[in-house]
């Protein structure tokens, strides 16, 4: 079944591309055909086929993957399970306040026992790991009764993440039989992750099962675009994604539970040969951990119905480009894994679609830049072919309309398609309503569509980069990142803006007749730093109800105890650690673990 | 300002946390082919001084 869908889906993506190229080739041809013109046909086929394969993610996940939401079960688990957190000079008041609200979400179900927490930090930053040690101390002394809670620091962070984890397998991992894997921004109810254990129980063949984490806290207008964005269609995406995926799921790094031995016996990630960005440690590892488990016989599996799981996301253009940076890197490096021994052929197909994911930004670029000067490549019709009357070309605009609204389509179809079964479902009660989602719905079309020129240019860089063997590293998350000035996002930026007006000029002189289209790329591009600061505010729009989810309406109980026990620390942060201070001062040992 | 006390307890705590000893071996995988002619290393050395 999961074949015929893949096979279904594939055909549809190049049906649609076939179609595309039809129609601009009719176009492009009308006043003879020219090199360039074959140029952009082909642009046009590519970056077809990969907004086809979004759209039918989305369509596939309206009419495949739905089930009755199954209640969570709540039973003590009989094995043990290791909660790993890693950390990366972040705020610890903030992530261990994350910590203490998920063992606190445990014990209220009687099965902290069974769940032993492990901080795994890499913190290069001497003043955050001296934090760092003070918080934990706090949160081990006020929640760490009944639930163990380990700390570890690496002296030196081979490998990054993926070492990370690693380093905790090769020193205690035969005492788990699962690990949750979390990022320092997860959050997750208890109640799931003793259901997550109760899954992988059911399928002894199950590898890793991955959650689908809903984006929480966002407080900028961009922020919580993309928060509503993740409540509202991830949901429907993934349902499609699991009935392609099959047994051969994602990994997105966190938010995700495995079978402790399958994941040491199939996840060791060596340093590939030669330096960054192609070689060197492994970026972007979830993905190959994800394809080294299905090599082995492994199921990969992603759950959209289990809910309370929850991360947060990039509150401005800026860290959004930033980490996307990273992911890039890390999406072109696994070109170096497409030969990659033993590997399932889906598993090479989804390296290739995770590389797509950032060539399809300079392609789009280089069709754009096609597009302008091939006016200028223009030949000269011959008029009298053959003696007699005048021969006039045939501007084919219907093509032209016809491409136009079919990229429309592939774009916006699936989400308005989305809203249409939620009208139909009532799921539009957890978002306000049918009119208060649709205008969610519009504003982030809009507020996507406004942005994408920029992106398209942050991507591109980024693409260029690390073709040309400029690593990006692997720079700190700002999770607290605030309003962006303006000066910031000229200082960032100030080269789109030139680009835009490059491009509009070029235009102006060359494509005269398309200048309103290249007007709504050049547009944005030209105001990129004025945009990226007023994203980045914008809060006041949560009051009134624009971009409403579920969870920011009806906030779960793990959510609430996290905000209480960070505000309290906050209000409180030089504050002794409490009678068990001279406990532990007295008696040498805190709480057994 | 943390006083001697609380860095005293501190301490302590941290000593009394760290990870349990349970190692569990983890191999490094096999990730990129090994090409085939340079098993060959004459061929090897011939190609690589030509």
């Amino acid at each position: 079944m999961v074949q015929a869908r893949r096979l279904v889906s594939i055909l549809f993506a190049l049906v649609t591309a076939y179609a595309a190229s039809l129609l601009g080739a009719g176009y492009f041809f009308a006043d003879g055909a020219q090199w360039l013109d074959f140029v952009r046909v082909g642009l046009l086929a590519i970056t077809t086929a990969w907004l086809a394969w979004g759209a039918v993610m989305g369509i596939s996940g309206l009419f495949w993957g739905r089930g009755p939401h199954r209640a969570p079960r709540t039973r003590a688990p009989s094995v043990r399970t290791a909660v790993l957190v890693p950390i990366y000079n972040e705020d610890p008041v903030k992530t261990f306040s994350h910590v203490a609200a998920m063992v606190e979400s445990l014990k209220a179900l009687g099965v902290a026992h069974q769940f032993d927490f492990a901080i795994l930090s890499d913190t290069t930053n001497p003043a955050i790991a001296e934090e760092e040690e003070l918080w934990f101390a706090r949160l081990k002394l006020e929640h760490g009764d009944g639930c163990g809670i380990f700390y570890r620091r690496r002296a030196v962070n081979t490998g990054k993440k993926s070492g990370n984890i690693a380093d905790f397998i090769k020193t205690s991992g035969s005492l788990y039989e699962y690990l949750i894997i979390l990022d320092a921004d997860s959050l997750m109810e208890g109640a799931t992750m003793v259901e997550m254990v109760h899954r992988m129980e059911d399928d002894p063949q199950l590898g890793l099962l991955q959650t689908l984490p809903k984006v929480i806290r966002a407080r900028s207008f961009f922020g919580r675009a993309i928060q509503f964005s993740a409540s509202y269609y991830s949901p429907v995406y993934s349902r499609g994604l699991a009935a392609l995926q099959g047994d051969e799921g994602p990994f997105w790094g966190h938010n995700a539970i495995t079978r402790t031995r399958a994941f040491a016996e199939s996840c060791g990630l060596p340093p590939l040969p030669g330096k960054p960005p192609f070689g060197g440690h492994i970026l972007s590892h979830d993905y190959v951990e994800a394809a080294l488990l299905a090599r082995n016989g492994w199921t990969v599996r992603v759950d959209p119905d289990l809910e309370g799981s929850y991360e947060e996301g990039p509150d401005n253009v800026l860290d959004y480009a930033k980490r996307d940076r990273r992911w890039c890197q890390g999406n072109l490096q696994h070109g170096r894994l497409l030969a990659a021994p033993g590997l399932k052929p889906w598993s090479r197909f989804v390296f290739v679609q995770g590389i797509m994911a950032y060539i399809a930004a300079p392609l789009w670029a280089l069709f754009l830049i096609a597009a302008v000067i091939a006016p200028a490549m223009k030949i000269i019709p011959d008029y009298f072919p053959q003696p007699g009357m005048p021969v006039f070309p045939r501007v084919m605009q219907e093509n032209a309309v016809a491409l136009l609204t079919g990229v429309l389509g592939l774009l916006i179809g699936p989400k308005i398609l989305i809203y249409i079964d939620a009208v139909l479902t009532r799921r539009n009660r957890a978002y306000g309503g049918d009119l208060r989602a649709l205008q969610g719905v519009v504003t982030e079309i809009l507020c996507s569509s406004v942005l994408a020129p920029i992106m398209m240019l942050f991507q591109t860089r980024a693409v260029l980069q690390v073709l040309s063997g400029i690593d990006g590293g692997w720079p700190a998350a700002n999770r607290e990142a605030g309003r962006v000035s303006l000066s910031e996002a000229w200082a960032a930026s100030w080269w789109i803006s030139v680009i835009g007006c490059i491009t509009l000029g070029t235009a102006w002189q060359l494509a005269h007749d398309y200048i309103i289209y290249i007007l709504l790329v050049a547009g944005p591009q030209i105001l990129a730093p004025f945009l990226i600061s007023l994203t980045s505010g914008g809060g006041r729009y949560a009051r009134r109800g624009l971009f409403q989810t579920a969870e920011e309406a009806n906030p779960t109980p793990v959510m609430t105890a996290q905000q209480a026990i960070l505000a309290r620390w906050r209000s409180e942060p030089e504050a002794d650690l409490g009678p068990a201070q001279d406990t532990a001062l007295r008696m040498g040992q805190i709480l057994p673990n | 300002m943390v006083s001697e006390n609380k860095r005293a307890a501190v301490r302590r705590v941290i000593e009394q946390s760290g990870l349990p000893s349970a190692p569990l071996i983890m191999p490094d995988q096999v990730l990129v082919r090994e090409r085939a002619f340079l098993r060959f290393k004459p061929l090897a050395h011939w190609l690589a001084v030509r």
